[in-house]
């Protein structure tokens, strides 16, 4: 066990000085002061449309005044407690959850006040369209041992990982990575979101439910595979299997040096 | 001494830096053997006539007899214990230096508190190194720039806004003890509440320390994670400091204890281990 002061010597000359603040570390988030009034106004905010995360208090507190209407009393209550305010006030403004999660639920009141105020509790916010992109979940200090780069796109893709990953963590990796990229075999190589198929341009897109990626190589298919099958009366996974539907790129999982 | 200061006491390892911070380890419950800081009240003579001062200074009170001061002090080991000498104007004592100089033999670590209408020696005591640690009160800008320098405010008698052009300071409680108890109570709540509102506002620029009684009025823990406060805190009245009068010659745990018991019947380490036993089974109990 350790205590520390730290950066002053006991000079008081009525009862010790007993605790020294000097920076934020093990502390909470004390970033939520009573206005010149004694209020605290928290503003609703959008939430859901992109992956974000947040450890700071104002955001914590506008999304759980969202997401907990019935309990909002409660949640005044343990601001005014922390911050000493005389009155929470919450204006809804435009805020709005998307993507409401199914395990969004806070049971206890003092989970509350844990989840606001301290900094390692995070509200972490996506959405199903899309993967999360890497280091995402990950908390800020994370040691990263191990990274993924491919070769042969115009541009070098990354992924880091904290442990040699499985082929399923590469796997995951992988479709984040590449999940808005359309290959196109006449303009080389494109990044671009939503862009299918037409007739004047084929793209080629990733997909893991076709081809996973595995031994370093990922590979992209025609996009249009089902018009093609529907017209040539075949089936989608013969088309696969044919070379002229596949563009290939390698990808290497390796040991950062330190 | 040379810093940093290393010794054990007890079960306890302190280490002390140049700088004031201390670092302190130890396995299982802290078990120490005498106290590590001592509170040293050496006058209770004061001209400045603070209207809250809770120890009611006057300018005709009388000193402490410092022989029999470093008397008590010299039962204690040489290890680099911290003194905050204190008042009264402890300024006022004809043998301060005196006793500054013979506690520096017995490798006492020394820091003053000081009105900054009488801080004007201040730079006697560190060009002689007899000094660390300086406490200034009653001040409105910083004047005094040496490092180990903390301001004093008082939450309740001082406004918050007050500590604005200062980097370190301590924040002491309110005491509503001598002429503290003739104070506007309302208009100190009102202040206090200020304070318990706005002090985190602060807390990224400043190192701030609080006494206990500050912590309690101020409600200081809950700025701090269960981990954070355990690392942090160090510890209740008693639990590793206690306070001479000097004055009066008497042992409490600290200033504003009731219960003293004096120099004639005790000795500073019995009176610490005794005190020690007593607070720690009361917190059990």
């Amino acid at each position: 066990m350790k205590n520390i002061r730290r950066g002053v010597f006991e000079t008081n000359s009525s009862s010790t000085h007993s605790v020294t603040i000097s920076g934020f570390d093990l502390m909470l988030d004390v970033s939520l002061v009573p206005d010149i009034n004694g209020n605290i106004i928290i503003q609703g905010k959008e939430f859901g449309w992109k992956w974000e995360k947040f450890n700071d208090a104002y955001s914590k507190a506008s999304y759980c005044f969202l997401n907990f209407k019935e309990r909002r009393e409660e949640l005044k209550e343990i601001i005014k407690k922390q911050t000493g305010a005389n009155n929470v006030i919450f204006d809804e403004h435009d805020g709005y959850i998307d993507h409401v999660g199914e395990h969004c639920s806070i049971e206890k009141i003092e989970d509350f006040h844990f989840f606001i105020f301290d900094k390692n509790s995070w509200l972490f916010l996506g959405n199903d369209n899309e993967y999360a992109p890497n280091e995402f979940y990950d908390l800020p200090g994370t040691k990263y041992n191990y990274l993924l780069t491919t070769e042969g796109l115009p541009f070098v893709l990354k992924w880091k990982f904290k442990d040699l990953p499985t082929d399923e963590d590469a796997e995951e990796a992988i479709s984040s990575l590449v999940q808005n990229i359309r290959f196109n075999q006449t303009k080389n190589c494109w990044e671009r979101d939503w862009i299918f198929s037409n007739s004047r341009e084929v793209y080629y897109i990733y997909s893991k439910y076709y081809l996973p990626a595995k031994n370093n190589k990922i590979v992209f298919l025609k996009d249009n595979l089902y018009h093609e099958a529907y017209k040539l009366k075949t089936k989608v996974s013969e088309l696969i299997l044919k070379k002229e539907n596949q563009i290939e790129i390698s990808y290497t999982i390796q040991k950062r040096k330190c | 001494m040379k810093f940093p200061i290393q010794y054990k006491n007890g079960n306890v390892k302190i280490t002390l830096h140049s700088d004031g911070t201390k670092i302190r380890t130890f396995t299982g419950e802290p078990m120490p053997e005498f106290p590590e800081s001592i509170d040293l009240k050496i006058t209770n003579k004061c001209d400045i006539n603070c209207p809250y001062c809770h120890e009611s200074s006057l300018p005709g009170a009388r000193g402490g007899n410092i022989y029999r001061i470093i008397q008590e002090l010299e039962t204690l080991p040489p290890v680099g214990i911290e003194l905050a000498i204190g008042g009264g104007n402890p300024g006022s004592h004809p043998d301060l230096i005196f006793l500054l100089e013979t506690l520096k033999k017995r490798n006492f670590i020394c820091n003053i508190t000081l009105h900054r209408e009488h801080a004007w020696r201040i730079e006697d005591f560190i060009l002689q190194d007899l000094v660390h640690g300086i406490g200034i009160s009653g001040a409105k800008v910083p004047e005094f720039l040496w490092n180990n320098v903390i301001y004093h405010f008082i939450a309740g008698i001082n406004n918050i806004e007050d500590i604005e052009p200062f980097k370190k300071i301590l924040v002491l409680g309110f005491k509503n003890l001598g002429r503290g108890k003739k104070c506007n109570q309302e208009k100190i709540k009102k202040n206090l509440d200020r304070w318990y509102k706005y002090i985190p506002m602060y807390f990224k620029e400043k190192i701030i320390s609080f006494d206990n009684l500050a912590i309690e009025q101020l409600g200081i823990k809950r700025f701090f994670t269960d981990e954070g406060w355990k690392y942090f805190y160090m510890g209740d009245d008693g639990q590793f400091s206690m306070y001479i009068d000097g004055v009066r010659g008497e042992f409490a745990i600290s200033s504003t204890s009731k219960k003293r018991v004096s120099w004639n019947e005790t000795s500073i380490i019995n009176f610490f281990q005794k005190e020690f036993l007593w607070t720690k089974n009361l917190k059990n109990f």
